[in-house]
């Protein structure tokens, strides 16, 4: 694939990511085409924020590998060790985090169908919101008449 | 060596006040019930809430099935320790309306949790730039 065909194909990686359809196969070959420094375009340069890839892992690349500092090498030991405790701690707890992915998500689950209309999830967000609404106004007039009971009772 | 331990246990105690910051108990229902036929599911992130101020909208609606709501506040009474403001309701000694203001997430994040029981239980998490008064202008008129 000529630069050109390959700018296309990344572009419309991006596209597929954040509509949350890469398989794993496209998410890898969209790191690695990231990672790559070539392609500078807006969306590219989104992704590359979103995605947290660095520039300059290309294969291209020919810097020679540093031997770190003294210090630096005790900073990387202490790091990788918190790195597998932290591991222990997320897949051992049984208490996940929120599931965090990076992009856009817009889907919804009603019992066991799957909705992946933006404007359906949107319009079942905006009817939960509108139900809570009244629930916290029912609330809120329960908390006014208690403190009106209050003052009358204490006139 | 002796620096190598001071360092791993900073940045040990680092990771795990952020652990104990954005884990949540709630998180676990909102993937669990995903596909559950007496439960409703929906996750929005990113730009399609830029008009509220928030970045991730997550909710899970179950109706008659006391079963899965008691796992819902049993996860959310957890969870609600650790708030730092509440509006809670009580009916019939059952949870009836809360809304809890948690600590920010390690980005600078607002984290919501707003709820409604009874035979239809809403359980919904808010988290974003918008601030209270945000969240209450589309909650209360």
């Amino acid at each position: 694939m000529d630069n050109n065909n390959n700018e296309k194909y990344l572009h419309r990686l991006i596209e597929l990511y954040f509509d949350g359809m890469t398989s794993l196969d496209e998410e890898r070959q969209l790191r690695r085409l990231l990672a790559d420094g070539r392609f500078r375009s807006a969306e590219a340069e989104e992704a590359r924020a979103v995605m947290c890839v660095a520039v300059g892992l290309s294969p291209t690349c020919s810097r020679k590998p540093r031997r770190l500092p003294a210090f630096g090498r005790v900073a990387a030991a202490a790091v990788a060790a918190v790195a597998v405790v932290s591991a222990g701690l997320y897949f051992g707890s049984g208490e996940k985090t929120l599931p965090v992915s990076k992009g856009q998500e817009c889907y919804a689950y009603v019992g066991t169908e799957l909705v992946r209309d933006p404007e359906v999830v949107m319009e079942i967000m905006q009817a939960q919101l509108a139900e809570m609404s009244e629930v916290a106004d029912d609330f809120s007039r329960d908390i006014e008449n208690t403190i009106l009971t209050i003052k009358y009772t204490e006139q | 060596m002796k620096r190598l331990i001071i360092l791993t246990l900073t940045a040990l105690c680092v990771t795990m006040a952020v652990s104990a910051q954005s884990s949540l108990h709630i998180g676990r229902l909102f993937t669990q019930l995903q596909g559950n036929p007496d439960a409703s599911v929906t996750c929005i992130r990113g730009g399609a809430l830029k008009d509220y101020k928030l970045n991730l909208f997550y909710s899970v609606v179950v109706e008659d099935n006391d079963g899965l709501s008691g796992q819902i506040e049993a996860a959310l009474a957890k969870d609600a320790r650790k708030a730092l403001d509440r509006e809670v309701q009580y009916r019939g000694g059952r949870l009836h309306y809360a809304f809890y203001v948690l600590g920010k997430t390690a980005e600078g994040l607002n984290r919501y949790i707003l709820f409604s029981g009874g035979r239809r239980t809403v359980l919904i998490y808010l988290e974003g730039r918008a601030d209270r008064s945000v969240i209450n202008s589309f909650l209360k008129k």
